[in-house]
């Protein structure tokens, strides 16, 4: 295991603030790395829920912004 | 009709993150259902400083797509709205309005509202109208209100909000149910805030429930007359104090934004639903598990997500049992992140990935 990998992982273990970054970083490293971020089943591989979060097919579903509608139930 | 079909029709624009202002609790009218128990003599309202500067921020994020105004009533202190959508149109960034329309009832004012609406960039306007509403604005004045915006070419949505799923706007005001730009919207009363305790039917809603948030991705951040920021625009938000993720008069939204996204929490229920969080925390916390309310005894992911999260021990439980479940699947990606970008690629990602994180 390389020494960044290592550090890091201490890191994410330990800090809150490192995981929201981790988070948030996620698809633009793996972009920089080369990895087709916009195909569903290539980031579904990576886990974190990523094939439902950034998978196109829910802008399709959902395109509209329902601010300031009443969501009653 | 898939489940959230009647929420699509709301635009035909692919917005993103939304800023929703609701900038006072005042308000003319005294609905008996206010989910926010507004009426005139409520006072709170935010600072204009804070909500131009606010605007300003969303000038500057690309994630935003538009700003949202509500309450109280957002029209009620005048002078403070115009200040805003001002601001918006400054920056060119499209706003949406709820309203109650009250200020339909004098045309003369009415008209030069509907151009300055126009004029900066109203991208729809939501204009509530049912008997409750009724007892405080006539449907004629909302009607002057709708026509003259529709005739600008803005969509404006007039939304109904009944007891009975048989009740209707197309009863309710028939002379609006033929105008260009014009769009009738039945809901069903919310069991929050003055309505809390109210005999409700929700017919079909309830066997063919909503288990997630109303949008799967992006957000609309809600941000109250005194800061205190919310993930969405649900009914239920203010009074679901464990649903407060921050303070938008003490950080910056972009920090509140970037907090939001990168909660597991919040990708779980935007995504897959309340179902599959109880699966996790039954696995991880069983004994929480057996604390928490159960989604079946609640007619929809809000009002299940409002029993969670309004009582702190649990809510604060559940946030420990997502950070947890969170670091989990972050080592677990880092393990694929070797297995599929190979010895080299992932080398050169975790040291990126240890930089954005120092
Ligand atoms: S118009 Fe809206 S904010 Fe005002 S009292 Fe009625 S429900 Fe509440
Ligand atoms: S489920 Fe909770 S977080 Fe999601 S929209 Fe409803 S109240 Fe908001």
């Amino acid at each position: 295991m390389s020494r960044s990998r290592k550090i890091l992982r201490t890191k994410l273990e330990t800090s809150p603030t490192a995981r929201v970054t981790f988070m948030s970083s996620f698809l633009n490293l793996l972009k920089e790395q080369g990895v087709d971020v916009d195909d569903d089943a290539t980031i579904a591989d990576f886990g974190l829920h990523l094939d439902l979060t950034d998978g196109k097919r829910w802008f399709n579903g959902s395109a509209a912004s329902s601010a300031i509608i009443t969501i009653t139930e | 009709m898939s489940e959230f079909d009647d929420l699509r029709e709301w635009s035909d624009v692919q917005e993103k993150d939304v800023l929703v202002l609701n900038t006072t609790m005042t308000c003319p009218l005294s609905c008996d259902f206010c989910c926010y128990g507004c009426n005139p003599k409520r006072k709170e309202k935010m600072p204009l400083a804070e909500a131009l500067r606010l605007i300003d921020q969303v000038a500057e994020l690309d994630c935003f797509s538009s700003i949202g105004f509500t309450g109280g009533e957002p029209l009620y202190y005048l002078d403070e709205f115009l200040k805003m959508t001002d601001r918006a149109a400054l920056h060119a960034i499209p706003y949406t309005v709820a309203t109650s329309g009250f200020w339909g009832a004098d045309s003369a004012q009415a008209k030069i509202t509907a151009a300055h609406l126009k004029a900066t960039g109203l991208r729809r306007l939501n204009i509530s109208c049912d008997p409750s509403h009724a007892e405080f604005v006539t449907p004629e004045a909302v009607s002057t209100a709708a026509k003259l915006v529709a005739a600008t070419g803005i969509p404006v949505y007039i939304v109904g909000t009944f007891t009975n799923p048989e009740d209707t706007l197309k009863n309710f005001v028939p002379d609006l149910t033929e105008v260009n730009n014009v769009h009738l919207v039945d809901k069903i009363v919310a069991k929050v805030g003055r309505a809390t305790k109210w005999d409700v039917n929700y017919g079909a809603a309830a066997t063919d429930k909503v288990k997630t948030c109303y949008r799967r991705v992006y957000h609309d951040l809600v941000v109250f007359w005194d800061g205190k920021t919310y993930p969405c625009c649900s009914t239920f938000n203010r009074a679901t104090p464990g649903l407060v993720v921050g303070n938008a008069f003490e950080e910056g939204l972009s920090a509140i934004r970037t907090r939001v996204e990168a909660s597991l929490l919040f990708r779980v229920i935007k995504r897959e639903g309340f179902p599959e969080l109880y699966k996790i925390i039954k696995r991880l916390d069983p004994e929480l598990f057996a604390r928490m309310p159960k989604f079946d005894e609640y007619p929809g992911a809000c009002s299940a997500c409002n029993a969670i999260f309004k009582k702190d021990d649990i809510a604060q439980r559940v946030y420990k049992v997502f950070d947890l479940y969170r670091t989990q699947e972050i080592l677990k990606s880092m393990d694929k992140v070797d297995q599929i970008l190979g010895k080299e690629n992932a080398a050169a990602f975790f040291e990126n990935m240890l930089v954005e994180c120092s």
